[in-house]
């Protein structure tokens, strides 16, 4: 017997960035497709291209309000840098003399790696995304999904950049003649922390608006 | 912004669809219907977003059927034309055939 139930990710995303008006029923429609033999890559499917054309549609009506939910967001997240950047040096210096030696041994490469782009430091910067995220969609909660979205698409932009300048830098200031070979550990730390896990924090930060209230507004 | 009389080609669509279908007309319904006609592949999605729309306007209004365990416990909503819907959709049928005159080269070669 075909499996008729949804994928779990893909109607938590519906429930979640569908717009709101009408959600009850599309997904309502969607279930009783797949109910009928449709197959979960159908809906998969149909869950995407809901939401892709919700954001399009969001953000074709309001540009301004997208413009100013960046403006806000990206004004947050500078100030944050500005203020917390002292603080955030000065816990990371501290956590690794006091365990960076016993966590990476010997490794050149993964004790710089530590100084520069410890862990502790990810983690507030993950909280600090999340809370940019959450203040955004909550100023915005009308037209939560579209702004959200874009809002930390954005931040792919500038996290290329800093990617690819990292890269240079390893290769040719701190690290020169190691071969590429070296810095793939370092790439990956990048990519995973400011490709992914950044942008990922603010959508969970403003899906947690969506999800604790984004009735009202 | 759009002027009012000015139908999008999606919204055309859909509003044509509604009438195909008279008072059953609903998500799935009405993406088989352009799906079929159009031979492009719709999303339901997409259909709620330009009714949403449309229903704005004041061309289209909607009633809430009843909730079925094969829907998740979730209603239909069906959807109809409005009166100004229907005159829309006359008046872009008027602009449209206006057009074609025009260019009578590709009468019957599409």
């Amino acid at each position: 017997m075909k499996n008729s139930e949804p994928p779990r990710l893909s109607a938590w995303l519906l429930e979640r960035l569908a717009p709101r008006q009408g959600r009850d029923s599309l997904v309502g429609d969607l279930h009783e497709q797949l109910h009928r033999g449709r197959s979960v890559w159908w809906y998969r499917r149909q869950v995407l291209g809901t939401i892709l054309v919700a954001v399009a549609a969001d953000i074709a009506a309001h540009k301004l309000l997208t413009v100013r939910a960046l403006a806000i967001g990206w004004s947050a997240l500078y100030l944050l840098y500005r203020v917390m950047g002292p603080l955030i040096q000065q816990t990371r210096m501290t956590l690794f003399t006091r365990w960076g030696s016993a966590l990476w041994g010997d490794s050149e490469i993964l004790r710089q790696l530590w100084v520069y782009y410890g862990i502790p430091f990810q983690l507030v910067a993950c909280l600090i995304f999340m809370g940019v995220g959450w203040m955004v969609a909550g100023l915005h909660r009308r037209h939560l999904p579209g702004i959200v979205i874009v809002f930390s698409a954005t931040l792919l932009i500038p996290a290329t950049f800093q990617a690819l300048e990292t890269q240079r830098l390893l290769a040719t200031e701190l690290w020169p003649g190691w071969g590429w070979g070296s810095f793939r550990w370092a790439l990956l730390y990048q990519v995973l922390f400011s490709l992914v896990a950044y942008p990922m924090c603010v959508l969970i930060g403003g899906l947690w608006t969506a999800r604790s209230g984004g009735e009202a507004a | 912004m759009k002027k009012p009389g000015v139908l999008g080609g999606f919204e055309l669509l859909v509003l044509l669809a509604l009438v195909r279908l008279g008072d059953d007309a609903y998500g799935v319904l009405i993406s088989n219907e352009i799906e079929a006609n159009s031979g492009r592949s719709v999303s339901i999605g997409s259909i709620y977003i330009t009714l949403d729309r449309l229903q704005r306007k004041g061309l289209v209004s909607s009633r809430l059927g009843k909730p079925t365990t094969e829907r998740g416990g979730r209603a239909k909503t069906y959807f109809r034309p409005t009166a100004k819907g229907l005159r829309e959709v006359r008046l872009a049928r008027q602009t449209l055939m206006r057009l074609w005159q025009g260019v009578p080269q590709l009468g019957g070669t599409l």
